[in-house]
C-alpha cells in the first residue's frame, strides 16, 4: 500500500504538462543527437559514390518554382547538407540542455523542421525510430508555441496517441500472421546478417517453446500498449518498463540503438495521458 | 490569436494522426500502387507480417583490360555486432539504407525486364552505380558491374542466389580508386 502511494506520487509528478514536455525534450534531444552524429559520422553517404548522392536523388523529386529549386540545390548538396546537419546537431543539444522557455521553443521547432526535411532528403534508410522522433517533434512543437500564447494545446497527447499506434500496428500485424504466432519470424530475424546476432541466433536455434514465448510476449505487449492507460499505476508503469527493455533487447540484438531515445521520449507523455484519466 | 495558434496546431495535429491510422490500413499491394505523398506517413509493422529472412548483398566484378571477368566479391556495409552498438552505431546509417535500395533495384529489374535500358535510368540503379564506382580498383581493370545476391543469413548450407545482374560499365579512373 505504501509503495504503491509511492508510485502515485511518482507519476503524479508526470500530471504537470510542464515536466512532461521537459522529460519527453531531454529524451528526444540526447537521441536526436546520437542519430546526427552518427549521420555526421557517415556523411560520405550524402554525396557522390555514397548511398544518398543529391546529384541522383534530385532526378527522383518533383520538380518545384524556380527559387525553391535554388535553395534545395544549396542546401541538399554539401556543404549545405553538412551544415544542416550541424543545425540540427545545435537543435538536439539545446533541446537536451537548455531550460529557458523561448530558447526550448526555438530548438524544438527547429529540430522538427530539420527532421522534416531529412526525411524529404533522405529517400532510403529511414528506420521508425526517425519518423517516430518526427511526430515527437512535432507534438512537442506544437505544445511549446501554444505555451508561448498561454493557451491549451494537444500536442502532448498527440505524442502519446501516436506511440499507442505505432505499438498496437505493429502487434496487430503480427498477430495476424502465422509466422509470428509460431515463432518462426524471431528466428529468421535473429538470424540476418543485418539485423541479427549469431549468439542470439544459436540461442534461438532449436528451441521452439523460447521462440513462441517470446514472440508473444512482444505480440501481447505491442498490442495491449495503448490498454495500460486503463491499468492502475503499477501496471502502466510495468508495461513501460517492458517496452523500454524490449527496445533495449532490440538495441543490443539488432543494433537498433536510436529506437530506445525515440520510443522512450513518448512514454511521458503515455504518463500525462494516464494521469488524466486517473485523476 | 492564442486561439488561433491552438486551433490550429490541434487541426493540424488531429488531421496527421487521422491521416497516420488510416495509412496502417493500406495492404502491401495497395501500398505499392500509390506512394504517400505526404511523407510523415509510414507503416509501423516492424518485422511483420513477413520479416525478411534473407540477407541481400551487393557484390562487384571486375573485368580486366581483354574483358575477362575476375573473382566476385562483396561491397562491406554489414558490420559485425558489437556491444557498443547499443548506444553508437554510425555504421547503421551504411547498412541501413541498403536492403531497401537493393529490394527496389531488384523490382525494378523484374518490372522492367525486357527494357534493359530502362533500368539503367532507374534511382536505385545510378546510386548503386555510384557506390560500386567508388570502390577501389586495381590497375589493369577497366569495366566494373554489380549483383544482388541473396543470402539465408547465418545458414551455411544454403547457396547465394543471384537476383539481379548489372551491365558491364566502363570504370573511369580517378587517382583515389587506385589501389
Amino acid at each position: 500500500m505504501i509503495a504503491a502511494t509511492g508510485l502515485d506520487a511518482s507519476i503524479g509528478w508526470f500530471g504537470d504538462p510542464d515536466h512532461v514536455f521537459r522529460a519527453s525534450a531531454v529524451l528526444l534531444g540526447i537521441g536526436q543527437t546520437i542519430t546526427t552524429l552518427e549521420h555526421l559520422a557517415a556523411r560520405e553517404e550524402l554525396g557522390p559514390g555514397g548511398l544518398h548522392p543529391w546529384t541522383v536523388m534530385r532526378c527522383s523529386v518533383p520538380r518545384r518554382p524556380a527559387v525553391l529549386e535554388r535553395v534545395r540545390e544549396t542546401l541538399f548538396v554539401a556543404p549545405g547538407i553538412v551544415a544542416l546537419l550541424v543545425l540540427r546537431l545545435l537543435a538536439a543539444v539545446t533541446l537536451a540542455l537548455a531550460t529557458a522557455e523561448a530558447l526550448t521553443l526555438v530548438a524544438v521547432v527547429t529540430l522538427a523542421a530539420l527532421l522534416v526535411t531529412f526525411s524529404v532528403r533522405l529517400r532510403w534508410g529511414q528506420e521508425a525510430a526517425d519518423d517516430i522522433s518526427v511526430q515527437v517533434a512535432l507534438g512537442l512543437s506544437a505544445f511549446a508555441v501554444c505555451r508561448w500564447f498561454d493557451v491549451p494545446s494537444i500536442g502532448l497527447y498527440y505524442i502519446a496517441a501516436f506511440a499507442a499506434l505505432a505499438y498496437a500496428t505493429s502487434g496487430v500485424t503480427k498477430l495476424g500472421s502465422p509466422l509470428w504466432r509460431e515463432g518462426v519470424a524471431l528466428g529468421w530475424v535473429a538470424n540476418l546478417r543485418s539485423l541479427g546476432a549469431p549468439w542470439a541466433a544459436d540461442l534461438l536455434w532449436g528451441r521452439r517453446r523460447l521462440r513462441v514465448a517470446l514472440s508473444w510476449a512482444v505480440m501481447v505487449g505491442e498490442v495491449c500498449f495503448p490498454l495500460a492507460l486503463l491499468l492502475p499505476a503499477p501496471g502502466v508503469v510495468a508495461v513501460l518498463a517492458a517496452g523500454l527493455l524490449f527496445h533495449l533487447a532490440t538495441a543490443v540484438v539488432m543494433g537498433l540503438n536510436t529506437f530506445v531515445w525515440a520510443f522512450a521520449a513518448t512514454y511521458p507523455a503515455v504518463l500525462l495521458s494516464w494521469t488524466a484519466l486517473h485523476r | 490569436m492564442g486561439t488561433a495558434v491552438s486551433a490550429i496546431t490541434s487541426a493540424g495535429l488531429v488531421a496527421l494522426f487521422v491521416l497516420s491510422l488510416r495509412y496502417q490500413l493500406h495492404d502491401r499491394a495497395e501500398l505499392a500502387r500509390r506512394t504517400s505523398r505526404l511523407l510523415l506517413l509510414r507503416q509501423y509493422r516492424l518485422f511483420a507480417p513477413i520479416p525478411g529472412r534473407s540477407d541481400l548483398h551487393l557484390v562487384v566484378r571486375d573485368h580486366d583490360v581483354d574483358g575477362a571477368p575476375r573473382p566476385c566479391r562483396e561491397v562491406s556495409m554489414v558490420p559485425l555486432r558489437h556491444w557498443s552498438q547499443v548506444l553508437w552505431n554510425p555504421q547503421k546509417r551504411r547498412w541501413l539504407p541498403v536492403r531497401p535500395l537493393l529490394v527496389d533495384l531488384v523490382r525494378a529489374g523484374a518490372a522492367l525486364e525486357d527494357r534493359p535500358v530502362a533500368i539503367e535510368l532507374t534511382t536505385p540503379y545510378l546510386v548503386l552505380l555510384g557506390v560500386v564506382g567508388a570502390e577501389p580498383a586495381d590497375e589493369d581493370v577497366r569495366a566494373r558491374q554489380f549483383l544482388v545476391v541473396e543470402r539465408y543469413g547465418h545458414e551455411p548450407e544454403e547457396s547465394p542466389r543471384v537476383l539481379f545482374c548489372s551491365a558491364v560499365h566502363r570504370l573511369e579512373r580517378t587517382t583515389a580508386m587506385a589501389r
